[in-house]
């Protein structure tokens, strides 16, 4: 089918239905669902090391395939998702940076506020193993990039500043795994025995295969729904038929042996927990973020999660904050507080985990008034998280503020005023010459 | 598992520090499971002694703010590391070593932080000079 004829049919599809699609696109001119409220991309994974244990392009292009195959299968459940495996061409590195700017331009470009989460990885054999580390970046653009965090006087209670805090990323490193060549093997042969077309949503009716070689990506639209069964029609080859979206995963082998792939449900379920305001469609995705990062836990084990881990907290706090009532610190706001602490404990070497529970945990227990208790724990705080990354302009700007407030307020209650006036100069020249720069 | 943190050993072959060099682990560990050598690249003790060493080599070479950086980095680090070891009984003298190491990472990085004095010719430098030279990683020591 023509291309332009394939993007009719889906605009077509995507006017009465929720969007679901998969589809397969070279990297120089990827493209996501415009319609979809988060978009997966599948990058190849990269071989590297010396040459003679250098991966196959074909290993990690099967690999793509088989990643983008689960994970949609998996996201179906998430309703308006579309999944998109890219390929490389010669000459084409598949850059990630390229990639989500081409994906931000466009008439079909990503729409603000919806989900945009990559995965990609490096892969290395070396006999019948094969070694692999992924990749998770997430967006949503037009959405703040930062939280702020109101404090209001301790005397009256009056609006005194707004500090400003980051998510400590949004981006991880997955835990390195290995597999055999043998696990990858039989990972191919049930990924194709399981994705199987029927005339009827019928777990007894005949089945047919929907790919003819298992590194064949997904490719279609979702034309009826029946429960978790779903009628699809391939853009490839204009077959259609019913499959079961899978809602547990136990049948998913892929995914016992890349657990990474739950910690992406998980981070999806967060993006699709943003474009659903209904409080019982949130419960949900809630439940099932927390479900995904649980099973990633559980198999790399704690030490190797921690960055994982931290970022799931710090979301959860986020979408918690998100509950402030007017500015007001509340059970939720209190809640967010909690949660960003403990992603600062678990990566304690983190500017960002640190300036974000530096505003936020002292504040908790002054119920966001500035006494003087919550002034010198967040200076202590922020200074820190200036130890481990001097250049972090959210930390140096709320030090500043934080000392700005002390000295127009007459607050000496950190610093005398002469200290004051020695920091914030110190504090303009870092900001100044690291803006300049 | 072997340890050995270079520029640490060769200040110790210097004489000018005692702090400990080496560090052995008995895999899997508490919450660090590093069942093969895969596993240790995620692993927290090698990113600690890694930023201990940075910081080390940056101080000797008069890069003062990026020594102070990656040392309260490995200082941030090695508090997670002294906790853990401390939690079992097997490991709890280990941890005394660790914490002997932390030591060390916080008292060269406010030697750093003086030896920056009063100038603040970079960005960097400014930021470190915020630092109390008593306590030159503020909270992010790694003490609990």
């Amino acid at each position: 089918m023509k291309r332009w004829r394939r993007w009719l049919l889906g605009l077509l599809l995507m006017a009465v239905l929720p969007a679901l699609a998969g589809g397969r696109e070279p990297c120089g001119s990827a493209r996501i669902f415009p319609a979809a409220a988060v978009n997966l991309l599948v990058l190849p994974y990269r071989s590297s090391g010396p040459e003679l244990h250098r991966a196959s392009t074909s290993t990690g292009e099967r690999l793509a395939a088989l990643i983008q195959q689960e994970a949609l299968f998996s996201m179906l459940k998430y309703q308006s998702v579309g999944a998109t495996q890219l390929y490389s061409t010669p000459g084409d590195r598949c850059n990630v940076n390229d990639i989500i700017a081409s994906v931000m331009r466009g008439r079909d470009a990503m729409r603000p506020g919806h989900g945009l989460v990559l995965i990609w990885g490096r892969i290395y054999e070396d006999g019948k193993d094969i070694f692999l580390q992924s990749y998770l970046r997430f967006l949503r653009p037009g959405a703040a990039a930062t939280i702020a965090v109101p404090a209001v006087a301790d005397k009256d209670g009056a609006p005194a500043l707004a500090f400003e805090a980051a998510m400590p990323a949004y981006g991880v490193a997955l835990a390195p795994r290995r597999l055999s060549s043998q696990d990858f093997a039989e990972i191919e042969a049930r990924a194709a025995r399981t994705l199987v077309l029927r005339p009827t949503p019928d777990d007894d009716a005949p089945s047919r295969p929907y790919a003819s070689r298992p590194d064949e990506a997904l490719s279609y639209w979702v034309i009826e729904q029946r429960g978790d069964w779903m009628k699809i029609a391939s853009q490839n080859s204009g077959q259609s038929g019913w499959v079961r979206a899978r809602m547990d995963d136990s049948a998913w082998s892929l995914r016992r042996l890349m657990p990474e792939l739950a910690y992406l449900d998980a981070v999806i379920a967060y993006l699709r927990l943003h474009s659903d305001t209904d409080a019982a469609g949130a419960r949900r995705y809630l439940n099932w973020m927390q479900q995904g990062y649980t099973q990633y836990e559980k198999a790399v084990g704690a030490d190797a999660a921690r960055e994982a881990q931290a970022l799931m907290l710090a979301l959860q706090g986020e979408l918690s904050w998100q509950g402030m009532d007017g500015g007001a610190w509340n059970d939720q706001a209190g809640n967010a507080a909690k949660l960003f602490a403990r992603a600062r404990r678990l990566i304690p070497e983190s500017a960002a985990a640190r300036n974000l529970a530096a505003v936020t945990e002292p504040l908790l227990q002054s119920e966001g008034r500035l006494t003087d208790t919550a002034m010198a724990d967040i200076n202590k705080g922020l200074l820190g998280a200036i130890a481990l990354d001097g250049s972090n302009k959210l930390a140096l700007r709320n030090l500043q503020k934080l000392y700005l407030y002390a000295q127009t307020q007459q607050r000496p209650g950190i610093y005398d005023k002469v200290q004051l006036k020695e920091r914030l100069s110190l504090l303009k020249h870092a900001l100044a010459t690291d803006e300049a720069n | 598992m072997n340890y050995l943190i270079v520029p640490l050993r060769n200040a110790n072959n210097r004489g000018s520090t005692r702090a400990p060099s080496m560090h052995r682990f008995n895999y899997p560990d508490g919450d660090v499971r590093a069942g093969d050598h895969v596993a240790l690249i995620s692993n927290l003790d090698l990113h600690a002694f890694i930023a201990a060493a940075i910081g080390a080599r940056a101080y000797e070479r008069d890069e003062f703010a990026r020594a102070h950086e990656f040392l309260c980095k490995a200082s941030a680090r090695l508090g997670v590391i002294k906790a853990r070891l401390a939690s079992a009984p097997a490991s709890r003298a280990q941890s005394g070593v660790i914490e002997e190491l932390r030591a060390y990472t916080v008292e060269l990085a406010g030697a750093a932080r003086q030896r920056i004095g009063s100038a603040a010719d970079s960005p960097a430098a400014a930021s470190v000079r915020l630092q109390d030279p008593a306590n030159p990683c503020a909270d992010a020591r790694g003490q609990p």
